[in-house]
């Protein structure tokens, strides 16, 4: 069982967690956070994470939490991964354990490893300019055999560590490449499209071994998901434990979760690679993720990076083996609409649906204007929903995603 | 199908026991999903029942701490309406405090600094502030229009069951306190006061051998029954025929007796409406009488008749009839006889009014009766023309506007008629700022995101785009006179010549302090108070930026109002500063033991007043003449700067650095 852990990172609902479980745990974060932790009471190491060099360093930061006793790193979000991936290769003297995480922070990185493991994985390169991406396009369109006249192989651009969507592009044309790529994109991972419908998974590993594995379905991406998965996808669980087993066997990963996407193919037979991070999942997937399966999937998460901790110690902390639930929970992230809004108006067929269960929807302070949105922030919170038909559910998600929440 | 009780009871359960595990950081977020859960139970009678039930449970667990809710004491029984009809979450938490107070008067909670009697206290005044809210039906489209039909059943409940278990008659002496208070302000919109009197007439039984129930039956009787024969024949049709068979004798009497009740109240009767039509037609000489108009009114009556009785005829109808009353009060103020009003007057029954303005006027109807536009617009003008301090900005920032229209209609007459016309026939109006013209039809923003059409139809063709116009000039003389006050070149070019062209504020934007405020306090004096400044009284109104301060002399925000007189209270002989307020809706309380009355002082209908200490030690900014302060401000006695001083320092002076 771990000393303590360290959470790196700042999540109040995993510090909730963590601290009702009565682990002990320090937080480190930013020194801005102090003051909060410490009116709350939440132990508390700052430290500046955005910064790297001979006064911010991971051999600094051990000595800061030596009084906390801490000896197991939790990454709670994409910027922390390196930081606990140094420190845990400092607790358990595994140098190896730090570049690990850089597979994770390392889109390139990490496409090689997993092709080199035999994952399926598109046509990619890493690209520093838009003559570079044209050249890429030549090669890709050449080995797709294109005759004159026919349309460009569509490809994504990425930047190579940013959590999500966020500097995405879909180039779906050669005049894509010069319209939405600007100097400040590069440089970046660009990969042949794969086509299939998108989902992604958590699986929690401990000692090598999945231990537990959710499948979240996705009804729009960056919008709504629901828990557990329709029984499309999960009648394909085996071959998704399988595909994710070798993947934590090709990446080497002992501890921890991942939080993998893949596409399925068309026939439904083979499922491939897109990528995988090992930070908590936006979407508030951990939270549905707990309330279907009847556990805390945030402290689950936490547990999972304790080398020391027996298989029957975190038995307690996962539902049992084999567990389906009955009950599907989703939700909807819910962004106002472009335009003037003044105050929050849950709707009536909201209030007498029964699959509804709550909201954690913000008033807004007075009048404002609302833009298009960017990337995925920004929600004004999520509407959860509760219900054993996934059909239905797919329909609500669906629907509300539309529904007006401010007016 | 829908959840059953238990299972909405359950979820509820649910959801207070995770608020109640909660550590402090995520009390906020699982209070969220609790209220989630509160609302699927208020959605029916069973479900708000049980809440009021469980409330000593919810208070217990802390559901109040660390929201606006938390101390009783800091609650406003007049901020609870405005909080009813936010929506929820606010909806729902002000119904969950009403019954939290509801219980604590019962006894069922007790709270160490409020006790049962505070509450019961509460309860009563929170009942009289929201007296029309607790006994409406919401039935009037206008409001499925504007609110959620699931919130408007959800204050229907709550005040079920506040009605139940309160003795209604026990707020008859409250009830009658804030019908004087309006009646004494003589707004110009008088919904409010109607509603009140159409509830107590519909749900309380008055005992005419008491002193306030007589009171109270007095105003009733003024609106919805003047006189025996309004009383004996209430329809509008029955009552003109029995006019019609009053010999000459009665029907003066009756007229009289009508006049009369309306220059006690401000108020017009539908009957009353009827006794001016029929005598227009059959007895003119009795118009005056209906109009209970002096020989100034009388005398402006007979010089311009045939104008009058027109505008009576076309233009006063049953949708409008407060005009009777501004009618009335624009003959006793002689404004027809003024040349320049005159003719603006008879240029303004003659347009053609703008479809945007319609539009405007018609959704600022508030009556069951139809109004076409020009009746409204007429009718309003006369309003305001005869009740210029009767002017109030609504749910509105708009507290300049508002103390404009005010001040032009009573300075400027014409002024207001011809922007009238402008703004009507348009929707513009065209303003000077330092040489620059501003249009309002250029301008994009004011300050109003949404406006409140509870206002009268002047309001309603101006405000949103004076709105426009003075944000505009502010901005303007933001960039132009940066780190300096905008006030003191916007007042001038916004309400005109009247303003003085010398201006003091207390605060010195360059150096983020407030500096030489005993020379702030002296200036004051020295321009206003008769005791310092020679013993003359105001020329002008004097536009005046206040700090709004709460009951425990919190600094809320500020304010615009205008200082009209600095005189003598009637009976106590103490100098009073008299004051136009656009927000003043009757009692207030702006801490430390201040607060402006509407009348008993020596008010006149409109007014609100202070003494004059207290007042000033609220002004933050104001214009005065420089070429008559000769040095008269070192007459002011420190003693009366100190005691300033110190109101301020220990209000709004605790937000601000002090050099």
């Amino acid at each position: 069982m771990a000393n303590c852990f360290a959470l790196m990172g700042w999540s109040l609902p995993v510090i909730e967690s963590v601290q009702k479980s009565g682990l002990p745990y320090v937080v480190v974060s930013f020194p801005e956070f102090g003051a909060y932790a410490k009116e709350h009471d939440i132990p508390f190491v700052g430290y500046k994470l955005d910064e790297f060099g001979s006064h911010s360093n991971s051999l600094e930061l051990v000595e800061l939490l030596k009084p906390f006793n801490a000896d197991v790193a939790v990454p709670l979000y994409e910027e922390t991964v390196e930081w606990a991936g140094a420190l845990n290769s400092i607790f358990r003297d595994a140098p190896r354990v730090l570049n690990r995480a850089f597979l994770f922070r390392n889109k390139a990185m990490m496409k090689r490893k997993a092709l080199l493991g035999g994952l399926k994985v598109g046509l990619f390169e890493e690209v520093y300019d838009r003559e570079h991406v044209h050249k890429f396009l030549d090669r890709l369109n050449e080995a797709e055999l294109q005759l004159p006249g026919e349309d460009d192989a569509w490809f994504h651009a990425k930047p190579f560590a940013a959590a999500g969507t966020v500097g995405h592009h879909f180039i779906r044309s050669r005049d894509d490449i010069d319209r939405k790529m600007t100097a400040k994109d590069f440089p970046c991972l660009v990969e042949s499209h794969l086509s299939g419908k998108e989902f992604s998974c958590e699986a929690f590993i401990h000692k090598g071994k999945v231990r537990f594995l959710n499948i979240t379905e996705y009804v729009k991406l960056g919008y709504s998901n629901f828990i557990p998965a329709g029984p499309e996808l999960e009648a394909k669980r085996e071959l998704i434990h399988n595909e994710v087993q070798k993947m934590v066997d090709i990446f080497g990963i002992e501890f921890g979760m991942v939080h993998p996407e893949w596409f399925v193919s068309d026939d439904g037979k083979t499922i491939n690679f897109g990528e995988v991070a090992c930070r908590i999942p936006g979407g508030h997937i951990l939270d549905l993720c707990g309330q279907a399966y009847d556990f805390d999937a945030l402290l689950a998460f936490v547990v999972s990076h304790d080398p020391n901790m027996s298989e029957e110690e975190l038995d307690k902390y996962f539902p049992p083996k084999g567990y389906m639930p009955e009950k599907k929970y989703g939700n909807v992230m819910v962004f106002p609409k472009p335009g003037q809004i003044s105050r929050l108006e849950i709707p009536e067929e909201l209030l007498e649906e029964p699959y509804y269960l709550d909201n954690n929807l913000v008033e807004p302070l007075g009048p404002q204007k609302i833009t298009e949105r960017s990337g995925f922030g920004n929600h004004f919170g999520t509407v959860n929903f509760a219900g054993e038909d996934p059909e239905r559910m797919r329909e609500l998600l669906k629907h509300y995603e539309d529904v007006p929440f401010y007016v | 199908m829908a959840l059953t009780l238990d299972q909405l009871e359950d979820r509820f359960l649910h959801s207070l026991k995770a608020f109640q595990d909660a550590p402090s950081f995520s009390k906020d977020d699982k209070r969220k999903r609790l209220i989630s859960q509160i609302d699927l139970l208020s959605r029916n009678e069973e479900g708000v029942e049980l809440l009021y039930h469980r409330l000593p449970e919810l208070d217990e667990s802390g559901f109040f701490d660390g929201t606006v809710w938390e101390n009783p004491n800091n609650l406003v029984p007049g901020l609870v309406r405005g909080t009813l009809l936010a929506g929820s979450p606010t909806s729902t938490i002000e119904m969950l405090n009403e019954f939290r107070i509801l219980n604590m008067s019962e006894g069922r909670i007790s709270h160490p600094a409020f006790s049962a009697e505070q509450a019961t206290g509460f309860i009563h005044e929170m009942l009289v502030n929201t007296f029309e809210l607790a006994f409406e039906d919401f039935e009037h489209e206008g409001w499925s229009a504007r609110y959620a039909e699931g919130e408007l059943k959800k204050i229907k409940m709550l005040f079920r069951i506040v009605r139940e278990r309160i003795d209604l008659e026990q707020l008859k002496p409250h009830l009658l306190e804030k019908i004087e208070v309006i009646v004494a302000h003589r707004p110009v919109v008088v919904t409010r006061i109607k509603r009140i009197l159409s509830v107590i007439n519909r749900e309380l039984t008055l005992d005419l051998s008491e002193e306030q129930d007589r009171r109270l039956s007095y105003f009733i009787n003024t609106l919805f029954g003047p006189t025996e024969l309004a009383r004996k024949y209430k329809s509008s049709g029955q009552y003109e025929t029995a006019l019609e068979n009053l010999d000459a004798d009665a029907l003066r009497q009756e007229c009289q007796e009508v006049g009369r009740m309306m220059v006690d109240t401000g108020l017009v009767s539908e009957h009353q409406l009827v006794l001016l039509h029929f005598v227009r037609k059959h007895h003119t000489a009795l118009v005056p009488e209906v109009l209970a108009l002096n020989a100034h009114g009388r005398a402006d009556y007979e010089r311009h008749q045939h104008f009058v009785d027109q505008m009576i005829q076309d233009f006063i109808v049953p949708g409008n009839k407060q005009a009777v009353y501004g009618l009335a009060r624009v003959l006793q103020r002689n404004i027809f006889s003024q040349k320049t009003a005159w003719h603006a007057m008879n240029r303004l029954v003659k347009i053609e009014v703008h479809p945007e303005v319609s539009r405007r006027l018609e959704q600022g109807n508030l009556t069951r009766f139809d109004l076409s536009p020009m009746q409204s617009l007429i009718g309003g003008i006369l309003c305001v023309l005869g009740l210029p301090l009767g002017v109030r900005q609504g749910n509105n920032p708009t507290c300049q506007s508002a103390r404009g229209i005010s001040m032009w209609s009573r300075y400027a007459p014409a002024k207001l008629i011809n922007m009238m016309i402008d703004a009507a026939t348009t929707n513009n109006v065209v303003f000077r700022y330092e040489g620059d013209q501003i249009k309002s039809q250029d301008v994009t923003e004011g300050l109003t995101q949404q406006f409140d059409f509870q206002l009268d139809p002047v309001s309603i063709v101006l405000v949103p785009l004076l709105d426009k116009v003075y944000n505009e000039m502010m901005k303007r003389a933001g960039l132009k006179h940066f780190g300096k006050d905008p006030h003191a070149s916007v007042n001038p070019a916004f309400y005109g010549h009247w303003i003085q062209t010398g201006f003091r504020s207390v605060y010195n934007p360059a150096l983020h302090a407030v500096e030489k405020y005993d020379e702030f306090v002296r200036v004051f004096y020295a321009s206003f108070h008769p005791d310092y400044n020679g013993g003359h009284h105001l020329i002008y109104p004097v536009p005046t930026g206040i700090f709004i301060t709460d009951s425990s002399a919190q600094m809320l925000g500020y304010h615009a109002i205008s200082l009209l007189r600095i005189e003598k209270a009637p009976e106590t002989g103490a100098w009073r500063a008299y004051f136009f307020n656009p927000n003043s809706q009757g009692k207030q309380d702006w801490g430390q033991g201040i607060q402006p009355t509407v009348w008993g002082n020596g008010e006149r209908h409109g007014e609100s007043s202070l003494p004059v200490d207290e007042f000033v030690s609220r002004v933050y900014a104001f214009h005065f003449n420089e070429l008559r302060l000769e040095d008269k401000q070192d007459m002011v006695p420190v003693g009366t700067v100190a005691k300033v001083t110190r109101l301020s320092k220990e209000s709004w002076g605790r937000k601000y650095r002090w050099i």
